[in-house]
């Protein structure tokens, strides 16, 4: 495995990374929101947001098994 | 928030909670769509036309899973930001919040007690906003507050929201007569009471 695939693996991985924080954080702010600024958040709002974090979290396992089933196995 | 804002000298009741209409969404969602369809569908045919499936199918997949989840997220939080942005009317205070989580948060608040209306213009252009009864409802005051105008853009039905305001300004500045000047464009008829119309 050379060192471009490796570098793909870690660069996606962050990004993918990245945008499960993101969307960590911002439930956390909304949550946050209506605690203490008195915006109550609709549950289906919540719901989006509950399901795009899991997506992004998801989406980190699928890619390292599918980098690890694919590529590393062809080596 | 409730209906009535309790505060030791005053009760102030809540005339309405307006949010800009929801086809202000639609341009920024369909080029979100358009613009995540074009990336899969355009990676798809160069995938399938190289013949690159089989060889790098981690690439196809990263490349369809970073463009689902950022529209997915760019979406919430445009849809979150359009939900947080409110217009509020009181008895005593016109007030625009703004809050997009994460990244800013401010209010707009204007004590109508304080400064006089010299001008309520509502506007509306184009055959969209026609069509949805959408406009702004721009309000004037004569005194310099940190912005001389109040806009509530993109209302919904701006001429009945014109002439709450109206009715509430005339009903705080009711010892001062002929100081108001209000251009009612629409001629509408007038309503029984302030508190007629809620969001």
């Amino acid at each position: 495995m050379n060192a471009l695939k490796v570098a793909f693996f870690i660069g996606v991985s962050a990004i993918l990374l990245a945008i499960t924080i993101y969307n960590l954080f911002y439930l956390f702010e909304l949550r946050k929101a209506k605690h203490h600024y008195g915006f109550s958040v609709p549950s289906h709002m919540y719901a989006f947001m509950h399901i795009n974090t899991f997506l992004a979290a998801m989406s980190i396992f699928l890619f390292s098994l599918f980098f690890v089933f694919t590529v590393v196995a062809q080596e | 928030m409730s209906d009535a804002l309790q505060s030791p000298q005053i009760e102030e009741e809540v005339l309405f909670k307006k949010r800009q209409h929801w086809t202000v969404l639609l341009p920024s969602l369909v080029l979100l769509t358009f613009l995540s369809l074009f990336i899969i569908t355009a990676a798809l045919g160069i995938f399938t036309y190289f013949s690159l499936i089989p060889t790098h199918p981690d690439v196809l997949f990263s490349i369809i899973a970073l463009t689902l989840l950022f529209t997915s997220t760019v979406t919430a939080k445009t849809i979150m930001e359009w939900y947080f942005h409110v217009y509020t009317l009181t008895t005593h205070r016109i007030m625009e919040t703004c809050y997009s989580p994460l990244f800013s948060h401010w209010i707009n608040d204007v004590l109508l007690d304080e400064v006089r209306c010299t001008e309520i213009d509502i506007k509306t252009h184009g055959f969209i906003n026609q069509y949805f009864n959408k406009g702004d409802v721009v309000i004037t005051f004569d005194r310099p507050t940190h912005e001389e105008e109040f806009t509530l853009s993109n209302v919904k039905n701006p001429q009945e929201v014109g002439q709450i305001i109206e009715q509430v300004f005339k009903s705080n500045n009711s010892e001062r007569p002929g100081i108001i000047w209000y251009r009612n464009r629409f001629k509408a008829q007038p309503r029984s009471g302030i508190g007629g119309a809620r969001a």
